[in-house]
């Protein structure tokens, strides 16, 4: 343990170590660490295993093993490798996941990209979304500018229902989405976003299902399955996507 | 009795293809104003309608709150006016002699406030709502001096615990006895038919108002 010049210490728990709740620097946790309440500190690291009992509010956030945290979590920067589990609501400015994270409750951030697969039993919001692996959100997506690169097929990506400026779901036509298309040769080389309503300025999809999509310029293009489209100034869809009903409102 | 915020029947309510189309707002403004927290979480009610899951709103709050937005949102940030709509306190203080001089409460008002709280020399966010609150009541005739300070006691002592939730006030009189008490929403109350209800004040619309009125000769201070 260091002392720093602010009087507050960084830690480090290798092996096996329990820490008291508290106000820290840099933490970081290279075996399994279990923190008894609330922590506030600058960076928070964990390679290992960590549980946090309280909630955390860290300046940075690296888990590149697992973290539990059982309640809030407040960070300006976030990147998760590994797994992070949140029983309650997550505020992250920047929020990278590459591999799982679980909120079991509202995710707020100011860009949000996920790489991995992420889980929100409530709400997610962000001033720029952007998925290009799986998500499954309960509530509402409500974001500036959203945009989805589907592309691998073990990642189904469900949202209730999605609010934004300018909505884009693209099938990825890159490398990786070529690959896939040869390892699955006769299912769908892509995933597809399911949800119930999509609502924004506008929207352009591809590989969609959805009951109610609707905005002010809309483009459904190949591989979109859409029940009702409500469409205020411009409408295009694309020869192989499927609309049953379309209105000018 | 108004039910609070709840049991809206459907003549209040306005669906969201409505709104847009009476305002003249785009899904986009309207999810970022969701999104910077000028329009409540709680305004956005989920019913099924024949064409799917619509979003509906209580018609007079957010054609009032749009409203305001638009004729603002020249002067003010979308963080300012989140400030401004929002339950939660102000960060300002002032004499109660500015009060006054300002109009935005009443001497009687601000006289029950100190005879409950002992003449504070400088009025905290939760003394003025507290004083608006009774004003409020008072200028309308709904309740006497006596009432008005155990308004003001019940939100002094109360009000914080809230956190900025939303909430009702409420003063009840029954067989001449007064009680007053602070409802967090969303909440429905049933009274017994000999209790009448004297006043019911939407305290987030309260502080929206007086937050307004301290802002209009205070700017750049909230």
């Amino acid at each position: 343990m260091h002392q720093s010049e602010a009087g507050v210490r960084d830690v480090r728990i290798t092996g096996e170590g329990t820490l008291g709740p508290g106000m820290y620097r840099d933490v970081h946790v290279l075996g399994s660490g279990a923190i008894q309440g609330d922590c506030r500190c600058r960076r928070f690291k964990v390679h290992g295993e960590a549980e946090l009992a309280g909630r955390m509010d860290a300046d940075s956030l690296h888990v590149f093993g697992t973290l539990d945290v059982r309640h809030g979590l407040d960070t300006k920067a976030m990147h998760v490798f590994g797994t992070l589990s949140a029983s309650d609501d997550v505020h992250g400015g920047e929020v990278r996941v590459f591999g799982l994270m679980e909120v079991h409750g509202d995710l707020a951030a100011d860009t949000l990209n996920i790489h991995g697969v992420v889980t929100v039993d409530g709400g997610c919001q962000a001033e720029w979304f952007c998925c290009r692996g799986g998500v499954q959100i309960e509530g509402l997506l409500n974001a500036g500018i959203i945009r989805f690169d589907l592309g691998n097929p073990g990642l189904p990506c469900v949202v209730r229902e999605i609010g934004a400026e300018r909505i884009e779901v693209r099938r990825r036509r890159d490398l990786v989405a070529a690959i896939h298309r040869i390892i699955h040769p006769r299912g769908s080389a892509s995933n597809r976003l399911t949800a119930s309503a999509i609502e924004g300025d506008v929207v352009t999809l591809e590989d969609t299902e959805a009951d109610v999509v609707r905005g002010d310029q809309v483009d459904i293009g190949s591989g979109c399955r859409i029940r009702r489209v409500e469409y205020k100034s411009v409408y295009h869809q694309a020869d192989d996507a499927k609309v049953e009903e379309v209105v000018q409102v | 009795m108004d039910a609070g915020q709840h049991g809206h029947t459907d003549e209040d309510l306005i669906s969201k293809k409505e709104l847009l189309e009476q305002t003249g707002i785009s899904y986009g403004q309207l999810y970022r104003w969701k999104r910077k927290n000028l329009i409540p979480e709680e305004w956005f009610i989920r019913r099924s309608t024949f064409t799917g899951q619509e979003t509906f709103f209580p018609r007079q709050q957010i054609l009032a709150r749009i409203e305001k937005i638009q004729s603002m949102k020249d002067d003010l940030s979308l963080d300012e006016m989140a400030a401004m709509f929002s339950p939660n306190p102000a960060r300002l203080t002032l004499s109660p002699q500015e009060l006054l001089k300002r109009n935005i409460v009443t001497k009687t008002a601000l006289d029950c406030l100190n005879n409950r709280a002992g003449n504070p020399p400088v009025l905290t966010f939760e003394h003025i709502l507290s004083v608006y609150a009774a004003d409020q009541a008072l200028r309308t005739g709904t309740v006497n001096l006596d009432e008005a300070g155990l308004m003001i006691e019940v939100l002094i002592e109360h009000y914080p615990r809230l956190e900025g939730r939303a909430c009702d006030l409420l003063v009840v009189r029954k067989l001449g006895v007064t009680m007053c008490c602070l409802l967090a929403n969303p909440a429905e109350v049933w009274w017994d038919a000999a209790s009448h209800v004297a006043v019911h004040l939407h305290l987030a619309e309260c502080v929206e108002e007086l937050k307004m009125k301290l802002a209009q000769e205070t700017e750049g201070k909230m």
